[in-house]
């Protein structure tokens, strides 16, 4: 992969704009997924942030697709054709982080692309009000750093819903 | 043939550039601009403009009584109904979801029928006003400010402040972040100090505020420099000008440099009557007849408006369930975001060019023209009132109660009954952190009614049961109520005063007695 979507959770407000933006392009799919996450502190606190599609490089959806409708391009993004694909769910079991849903209307799965058709990258990076979402070579992650400005708070209190 | 137009987004004040990509007057993409003001970023309502243009519902046929007519049809039966009313039977109305320039046009149009019925339907214009000697906020003020404090839920209703906001904080350990709300907000996990107040008392935070807000005050009256933002809609704060006008006096007695940043549309002015006595009117048969410029199925969906024999109003969407009985007539107008016009921004005054609408819809300056053409008269010009600012007189009287004394004034004629009003109001006795389950009386009230201290007692028709509680600077024949208390908020009547542009909740005469 040459680039990658990452999120910085100290600046995820949980505002799903992300969400909203893949939706408003890809004709009301969710290709971005969110993640509910609670503390197990026992304390009563919820969080959502987004969980985007990880383009694996050993992809099990991929090898999981029996119409081979989900491919890899040579910059190694795993990309889907909405057109082919008969809804058969395999690539839903398969993914192992569960960032592929199913469109219930279309009854076709929903994958993440990395908006292969807009060139200064995702959507959903682009829209981000909070500039969480970072779209970055993938040499320079360690140097961005990410989740290490807590303030006071426990992590979860800073994404309730 | 593809067209682009860039637009600024009108669907907040905070303005956000975005361009709207459209084949043959069929938006269907947005493209996020990184150079401009905010950097690209767009929120979820921002995202969704596409959604809402290419939306199911949109309406593009005028419609009469549920059934679509044509242009010369509806405009036939506008001038019928219109000139079988008398002007004190008519009301002119509109929301926010019309340019600056759309405004003027529309009460130019009420003033020229003889209209005195004028109403704006956005409780939040109420907010922007301003106490003299007070700076407003810029964008360069938020970034390199020292503290920033925030009441209310910012990031939910604005989430387009968290990356300036937040790339400020962390960037700078020594900046601080202190938000006081009635819940744990989205912000309460940034902060670095905050306070979860009870429901409504907001304004008092400044007056008698506990420990742990006196410090954050202090924290913020000591940087050198402090945005103080307020987002305050009406209905979430029972008493938004009570809240303004003491956020605002705090920050003159603050030293260095302090702003303001109401996070609210800053204009005022609109109308003369307000909502509260529109709606009374509809109720009582007065007014007949209601033009409403703007979302008529958003405004239709807020009150109760079977009363009335004609409703005309405009909308570019179109919610038969709601807006189409019997003597409704809709006219479809393009949506905000493809009207050319100004709008009001924290930032300043926007233009808009506007985009390519749905075919069938037509421009509401068009329909103002062309119904005042079908009546026979000529528009007038109006200008509005673009802010503003609260005179001394009219702060102390917030600061003061004086309306409360008035209030407790004209209730020593009544005997049997208690003046019951929110607490919020009666700023200066104090008694904000309550429980909703108490009355507040004076001890000639208390003796009156042969009530004493933790006593259960009923109050009003609906026999809300609270225990009493007797405070001994509260003056006779007054009872201080939480709003808090769901039952309690039953007995309590809210209305919008356009004069002192306030939403206030009205004293209410209420018997009450020993349970």
């Amino acid at each position: 992969m040459e680039k990658v979507i990452i999120v910085d959770l100290d600046y995820c407000i949980g505002c799903r704009s992300c969400e909203t933006a893949c939706a408003a392009r890809f004709f009301e799919e969710r290709r971005i997924r969110y993640g509910l996450l609670s503390s197990s502190s026992g304390l009563v606190e919820e969080t959502i942030t987004p969980l985007p599609c990880r383009h694996c490089e050993d992809a099990l959806c991929l090898k999981a697709c029996p119409f081979n409708v989900i491919r890899k391009d040579e910059k190694g993004v795993v990309f889907q054709s909405s057109f082919e694909c008969v809804g058969c769910s395999s690539c839903i079991l398969a993914c192992p982080f569960g960032v592929i849903s199913g469109n219930l209307l279309r009854h076709i799965s929903q994958k993440c692309d990395l908006c292969r058709d807009r060139k200064e990258g995702p959507r959903c990076v682009a829209s981000c009000v909070s500039g969480a979402l970072k779209y970055v070579e993938e040499k320079e992650i360690p140097k961005e750093k990410i989740g290490v400005r807590f303030i006071s708070h426990s992590p979860y209190w800073r994404r309730v819903k | 043939m593809t067209e682009k137009r860039i637009v600024i987004c009108p669907l907040c004040p905070y303005g956000c550039a975005l361009e709207i990509k459209g084949k043959e007057g069929f938006p269907y993409q947005i493209e996020y601009l990184e150079k401009s003001f905010q950097g690209g970023r767009l929120c979820a309502r921002g995202n969704a403009i596409p959604l809402i243009l290419t939306h199911p519902k949109r309406c593009y046929q005028p419609n009469l009584d549920g059934k679509g007519v044509s242009w010369e049809k509806a405009f036939f039966e506008l001038r019928k109904i219109l000139s079988n009313y008398s002007p004190p039977s008519i009301a002119v109305g509109f929301d926010s979801y019309l340019t600056l320039e759309e405004k003027e046009q529309v009460l130019g149009l009420a003033q020229s029928l003889g209209v005195e019925n004028q109403f704006y339907f956005n409780p939040e214009n109420i907010c922007g006003l301003r106490c003299e000697g007070v700076k407003e906020a810029s964008f360069a003020d938020l970034v390199n400010s020292d503290c920033i404090l925030v009441i209310g839920d910012l990031f939910s209703r604005f989430p387009i402040f968290a990356q300036p906001i937040l790339s400020a904080r962390y960037q700078n350990k020594e900046k601080r972040l202190l938000v006081i709300d009635n819940y744990p907000n989205r912000l309460f996990g940034f902060a670095d100090r905050a306070f979860l107040c009870p429901n409504g008392c907001e304004a008092n935070i400044f007056t008698n505020p506990p420990q742990s807000v006196s410090n954050m005050l202090n924290l913020f009256a000591q940087a050198k420099r402090g945005v103080l933002i307020l987002d305050s809609p009406p209905g979430k704060f029972l008493n938004p000008l009570s809240l303004i006008v003491h956020s605002q006096q705090f920050l003159r007695s603050c030293p260095g440099e302090k702003f303001f940043l109401p996070v609210v549309e800053r204009t005022t002015g609109f109308g003369n009557k307000p909502l509260g006595e529109i709606l009374a009117q509809i109720k009582s048969g007065e007014i007949k007849c209601l033009l409403f410029f703007g979302e008529v199925s958003i405004f239709n969906e807020y009150f109760d408006l079977s009363p009335l024999p004609h409703l005309i109003g405009t909308g570019s969407l179109n919610f038969h369930h709601l807006t189409f009985k019997q003597g409704a007539l809709l006219l479809p107008v393009p949506h905000i975001v493809e009207r050319e016009g100004s709008f009001p921004s924290f930032w300043g005054k926007n233009y808009n060019q506007g985009i390519s609408s749905f075919s069938g819809t037509k421009e509401i300056g068009e329909i103002v023209e062309r119904l005042a053409k079908e009546l026979g008269i000529t528009p007038k010009k109006v200008g509005f009132i673009s802010s503003r600012i609260l005179s001394e007189r009219e702060t102390k009287e917030v600061l003061k109660g004086t309306r409360l004394r008035e209030v407790a004034e004209k209730q020593r004629e009544r005997d049997l009954e208690i003046c019951l009003i929110n607490q919020e109001e009666a700023i200066e006795y104090g008694g904000f952190f309550d429980k909703g389950d108490r009355i507040c009386l004076s001890p000639i009230s208390a003796q009156r009614l042969n009530l004493k201290e933790g006593e259960r007692v009923s109050v009003g028709e609906e026999g809300v049961a609270l225990r009493v509680r007797i405070k001994k600077d509260l003056p006779e024949g007054l009872g201080l109520v939480s709003l808090a208390n769901r039952l309690v908020k039953r007995l309590m009547k809210m209305e919008i005063d356009n004069q002192i542009k306030e939403v206030i909740i009205r004293p209410t005469y209420q018997k009450i007695w020993k349970r």
